[in-house]
């Protein structure tokens, strides 16, 4: 992720990844919680915004279904994040 | 992990008791129940069920703890889950032994009874551990005040129905041990319900998740089982004995549940 990425975009791509296994509510009301937390300002986001926001979602996370899917649902964060048309200007 | 042949013998078996158990109820002389499904055919089945999903759940919810890591402060709880599941595992091993080896009815109390004291001690130790993990994940699982809230509703709720539940089953006993053991199990399904009941407070905001499934099948199994315990203490203080296959089924459905639960859980944590 070399250039930034839109706020929504990281939002919306972490929700996406979160939702089947903690739900639509859970997810979203966490994804915000953290992004005011960090004051996630909307635009774009560099990636050291982006790293300690999945951080803080993979440490709640990991609570629940342990390190290894934790590692496995941030991956696939990171990879919603760098295909292509995700990114942001 | 295979969920499929797992799913069908969770729902088979479920289906198979409530096809058994509940028509038993209104149907108890008919020749079904004189004949075929005999008394010793009921246990044949009720018993080694109940000890099956038991002895799943305990290595499910074993599994699940090793799977989140030794680092992760919900493994422990996870453990403590096994470690009360194992416990009445143990009991209902001594059940089946009486049941269906010895062919005699289970004395009460038996050596089972302490282990099913015990693991309902070690499951609500369990259910007062996970709240406060999970509170402090950092994902958005309410406010302190909330969970303060939900913690004096269910004492207050539980301790005002247990005190109505239990007044008969105390005034109505002789004072012995089989007594103080039908005082002992309602009061500590209540100890054990009033944690579940924050437990599925902060669960619920998982809702629509596949932790949602599988706390929630935790959570109403244990509740199934605590409904069975109290049922119990009820049905042998006033000598009611019509109501036995209402009370197989409750704990079997409640070990099922359990079982299904852990098992869902441990297949999410596994990357």
């Amino acid at each position: 992720m070399e250039s930034n990425v839109d706020r929504e975009t990281v939002f919306r791509v972490a929700e996406e990844a979160l939702v089947p296994l903690i739900g639509q509510s859970l997810a979203s009301a966490s994804i915000r919680l953290h992004g005011t937390k960090l004051d996630l300002a909307s635009g774009g986001l560099s990636q050291d915004q982006v790293a300690p926001f999945l951080s803080a979602l993979g440490k709640g996370l990991r609570l629940f279904v342990g390190s290894k899917r934790t590692e496995e649902v941030l991956d696939a964060i990171l990879n919603g994040l760098h295909k292509p048309g995700k990114q942001g200007p | 992990m295979n969920e499929r042949p797992i799913r069908a013998l969770v729902v088979g078996a479920s289906v198979a008791l409530a096809a058994i158990f509940l028509p038993k109820l209104f149907w108890e002389d008919s020749p079904l129940y004189t004949q075929l499904l005999t008394v010793k055919v009921c246990l044949w089945i009720s018993g080694p069920t109940k000890l099956l999903f038991l002895s799943l759940g305990t290595y499910f919810a074993f599994r699940s703890s090793r799977l989140l890591g030794a680092d992760n402060p919900a493994a422990h709880g996870w453990l403590l889950l096994s470690a009360g599941m194992f416990l009445w595992t143990a009991g209902q091993t001594v059940l089946v032994y009486y049941q269906l080896y010895l062919a005699v009815s289970t004395p009460f109390p038996s050596l089972a009874d302490p282990l099913f004291v015990t693991g309902t001690m070690v499951l609500a130790a369990a259910a007062f551990y996970l709240p406060s993990v999970y509170f402090r994940s950092g994902l958005a699982m309410g406010t302190r005040g909330e969970l303060l809230l939900s913690v004096l509703l269910s004492a207050a709720v539980l301790a005002a129905v247990g005190v109505v539940v239990l007044r008969p089953i105390v005034a109505a006993g002789d004072g012995g041990l089989g007594h103080v053991l039908n005082i002992t199990y309602p009061t500590l399904d209540f100890i054990l319900l009033a944690p579940c009941f924050v437990l599925t407070r902060l669960m619920l905001r998982l809702r629509g998740g596949r932790l949602w499934m599988a706390w929630a099948c935790l959570l109403l199994g244990l509740a199934f089982v605590s409904l069975g315990d109290i049922l119990y203490a009820y049905f042998s203080t006033l000598g009611v004995a019509a109501l036995d296959p209402l009370l197989d089924l409750t704990f079997a459905l409640g070990y099922i549940l359990m079982a299904w639960g852990a098992f869902v859980h441990c297949s999410l944590a596994r990357a």
